[in-house]
């Protein structure tokens, strides 16, 4: 038998929702907050299981894609020019872990944030800030949009498609 | 791989700092003595693998007991002790209390104990609230508080025991939102609560700081000076390299903004620094706010962070035409303002609006990506459900810093 992820969340989901909920009826408000609350993350998570290798991968080519543009305004450290070749390794690599790719994004945004910091009264500060805020600009929004169940965007119709 | 002098503190050290580490952040940022004090113990707290423990109810009553037995140097009685739900960050307890006071008077109060949990989205002072409460005291309606654990040598974690106060954080038609995010109190109770929220934010900007004896745990700011606000920035900078789960190159070139164009103050205000709707109580029938609560954020500074806090979109609903936004669900950030100035005599400063409404969107991205996000993944809280649940808005917040930080300086 095939214990997929989904069934095991699915069957999860409807005990908490159809079972469990309707017996705390007159429990203490905090109680049934943290019951729904659990709902909504179980039913994040159920949606975007399946998503996630995919997701991690997109924001990889965002991060690399940044710094490669970054490398056009300044030069960057050895070890940041490492990064990006491993990353753009792990993309090519059809066995690679989400956990490696996740890794990697990490670097690459520590490398563009010591890179920013080391840009402070260097004549292409202003280009190389302009840069991380725009790039980034799309990737925030790719972010919120892999969030938005959580409820708190105002009008979630008009975030961007997602990307990954 | 370096920051500037510094090595980058990777997951790992963050996770576990040492020494060295906690020294490090330390120095690098500094910021008010009692703050630093604050975050240095949790990272302490961190260092030494501490997870939230939590208490059974009769563990607090009786540390609770202590407490106050040994402040008014005579035993009492306590009964009825309850959970009470709300907000995000606190453990409390509702109890009833037979006592005496120092001048002989017996009473019977209905009180609350407030406690920290092992980590929070908001790591505070439990000495500062005391004393910020009590500076407010007949001027603001807050629960009057009564006794104090800094440094929870009674109970599990420091704690404050202050006065049950009625009243409803929410409408009762919309109970089951997380408090105070996106609030709508509808049409009528906004009209009944509106003017109450922006008088009694002026009463509070216009309280004279010089002629409070008490705040001793916070630093006095000059009028002139931008020091205080530097050293704000600096806490939460601090903050976002504590906590943090992962880097956005963004908050760095806010850090270095909001240093560079710290304004002077032009008025010292007791700043609340937690403006917003589902923190203050209301009788809902009466449409009268009866309690304003969460003061653990409060300094002595800018009115402007709490002006432009209240209009956060993150505590913003569109109003009934669609169109408008309702900051803390009350006003349109212009009609706030004017009816601010009105009502406080102060002026409202655009550049120092443009500046909080920086500070504040920077202070809510680290309050989320960040403080949130540790507390939860390290099992800190009472709440951790709750605590991850507010990760959530973290992208939404840090997009709306980048939007408004593009918009002022290009």
């Amino acid at each position: 038998m095939i214990r997929d992820f989904d069934a095991q969340l699915q069957v999860v989901l409807t005990a908490l929702q159809d079972i469990v909920a309707p017996a705390l009826s007159g429990a203490d408000n905090h109680v049934i907050e943290q019951l729904m609350l659990s709902i909504a993350t179980i039913g994040f998570v159920k949606a975007r299981l399946p998503e996630a290798r995919r997701f991690y991968r997109m924001d990889l080519r965002s991060w690399i894609d940044l710094s490669k543009d970054a490398a056009q305004i300044v030069s960057v450290p050895d070890d940041m020019a490492k990064a990006i070749a491993a990353g753009v390794g792990v993309l090519t690599d059809p066995e690679a872990d989400s956990a490696d790719i996740e890794a990697i994004s990490r670097q690459l945004r520590d490398h563009v944030t010591a890179l920013s910091a080391a840009a402070v009264g260097q004549p292409y500060q202003a280009d190389l800030e302009a840069v991380i805020l725009e790039k980034l600009g799309v990737l925030i929004a790719q972010n919120r949009q892999w969030t938005a169940s959580f409820g708190f965007e105002l009008q979630p119709e008009n975030l961007p498609l997602a990307a990954w | 791989m370096t920051m500037g002098e510094y090595e980058i503190i990777n997951e790992g050290q963050r996770q576990r700092p040492n020494d060295a580490i906690i020294a490090q952040i330390r120095d690098r940022y500094p910021t008010e003595p009692e703050i630093d004090r604050v975050l240095t113990t949790k990272m302490k707290r961190r260092q030494a693998g501490k997870c939230f423990e939590a208490a059974t109810l009769n563990q607090l009553v009786e540390g609770t007991s202590n407490l106050i037995s040994d402040r008014l140097g005579r035993p009492v009685k306590i009964s009825n002790a309850k959970w009470l739900s709300g907000g995000a960050s606190k453990i409390q307890m509702r109890f009833e209390l037979d006592w005496t006071e120092p001048d002989g008077e017996e009473r019977t109060d209905v009180l609350v104990l407030r406690m920290e949990p092992a980590a929070s989205v908001t790591e505070s002072s439990r000495t500062r609230e005391f004393e910020v409460i009590n500076a407010v005291n007949g001027i603001i309606p807050a629960p009057r508080a009564f006794w104090v654990d800094p440094d929870g040598s009674f109970l599990p974690y420091p704690a404050m025991v202050y006065a049950f106060a009625s009243g409803s954080a929410k409408p009762s038609y919309d109970a089951g939102k997380v408090s105070g995010l996106g609030q709508n109190y509808g049409p009528k109770l906004r009209a009944q609560l509106a003017p109450q929220f922006v008088g009694l934010l002026a009463k509070l900007h216009t309280i004279d700081v010089a002629c409070i004896d008490g705040m001793k745990h916070f630093d006095r700011p000059t009028v002139g000076s931008n020091q205080s606000i530097i050293r704000q920035v600096n806490s939460m900078r601090r903050i976002w390299e504590e906590d943090r789960i992962e880097e956005e190159p963004i908050m760095e070139i806010i850090y270095r903004w909001l240093i560079a164009n710290a304004p002077p103050l032009d008025h010292v205000s007791i700043v609340h620094g937690d403006y917003r709707s589902g923190n203050f109580l209301f009788d809902e029938e009466q449409g009268k706010i009866t309690a304003w609560l969460d003061w653990e954020g409060a300094s002595l500074g800018d009115r402007h962070q709490d002006l432009t806090y209240a209009i956060m979109p993150s505590f913003a609903h569109l109003a009934e035409d669609e169109a408008t936004l309702l900051g803390s669900g009350m006003m349109a950030e212009n009609d706030l303002y004017a009816a601010y100035e009105k009502a406080s005599g102060l002026t409202v400063d655009p550049v120092r609006i443009a500046y909080f409404n920086i500070y504040n969107r920077y202070l809510i991205a680290i309050l989320t990506l960040a403080a949130s996000a540790r507390a939860s993944r390290s099992r800190g809280t009472h709440q951790d459900v709750l605590v991850n649940y507010v990760v959530g808005l973290g992208y939404p917040a840090l997009a709306d810093l980048r939007d408004y930080y593009l918009g002022v300086v290009t």
